[in-house]
């Protein structure tokens, strides 16, 4: 039967920025739109910001709970985006790139024993 | 000395090209940084960074410390582990006793450019 994985990351444009700035890597980070318009990545669900929130909105509500603002940096988001889908053509023959941060890898010539084993590893492998 | 990292598409380290290769043995793992001017003698070099290489004695590494990221020498032998400078007259970068510090990763060799050039 035909299996698939979907690899998603977490607050994808958030993690970029937390790779290189480890003092923010426990703060909530807000990444924000072209021209500064909306929330398009946040680490920072619980303090309400919704995805696509446009960023008056929140102004206040980031500088009174110290979020870290960032705009975005898409020369940084794509240079990440190919790391991970190289390590994922390292362990799977088909990567089916779907955005920046998910792919689709054709699981079905993995046996379904070793499946969660799989994702661990390839979750673990460095970088 | 100072550094910052560097994203341009054209100095990709997930380049196809062979050559590359020999600089680079890890790809995904594998960042340029470019040395800042603070550094009179290197600036401008690009620094190759293994993030999957585990840093050994001796190793130059971009280190966080203090809340600010530069290039130091690690060393790991004899009691403590130590940062210095790579560059300076002062053998070594003062710590306290309580210290939180950041490998970020291994400079794995320098490219220098021999021609002046304006950008990278």
């Amino acid at each position: 039967m035909t299996s698939f994985a979907l690899i998603d990351g977490n607050s994808f444009y958030c993690s970029c920025e937390q790779v290189f700035d480890p003092t923010i890597a426990t703060r909530p980070v807000v990444v924000l739109s072209n021209n500064d318009g909306c929330a398009v990545a946040r680490t920072a669900e619980a303090l309400g910001i919704g995805m696509g929130e446009p960023y008056f909105k929140i102004k206040d509500l980031c500088r009174d709970n110290q979020v870290v603002v960032y705009s975005s940096n898409c020369t940084l988001y794509g240079d990440m985006s190919a790391r991970p889908n190289a390590i994922y053509r390292q362990w799977c023959s088909d990567v089916e790139i779907y955005s920046i941060d998910e792919s689709f890898l054709d699981m079905t010539d993995i046996r379904p024993s070793v499946r969660a084993r799989w994702c661990v590893s390839t979750r673990n492998a460095h970088a | 000395m100072g550094c910052t990292p560097v994203f341009r598409r054209r100095l990709m380290t997930m380049s196809k090209n062979r050559s590359t290769r020999l600089l680079i043995r890890n790809p995904p793992a594998t960042f340029l940084w470019k040395v800042d001017g603070n550094s009179m003698r290197d600036a401008g070099d690009l620094i190759v960074v293994d993030r999957s290489v585990t840093p050994a004695d001796t190793d130059v590494v971009v280190a966080t410390a203090h809340g600010e990221r530069s290039l130091k020498r690690l060393h790991l032998k004899g009691g403590r582990p130590r940062l210095t400078f790579e560059n300076s007259d002062m053998p070594l970068f003062d710590l306290p006793e309580i210290a939180e510090v950041e490998i970020w990763g291994v400079a794995l060799c320098n490219v220098h450019w021999l021609r002046p050039r304006r950008k990278v």
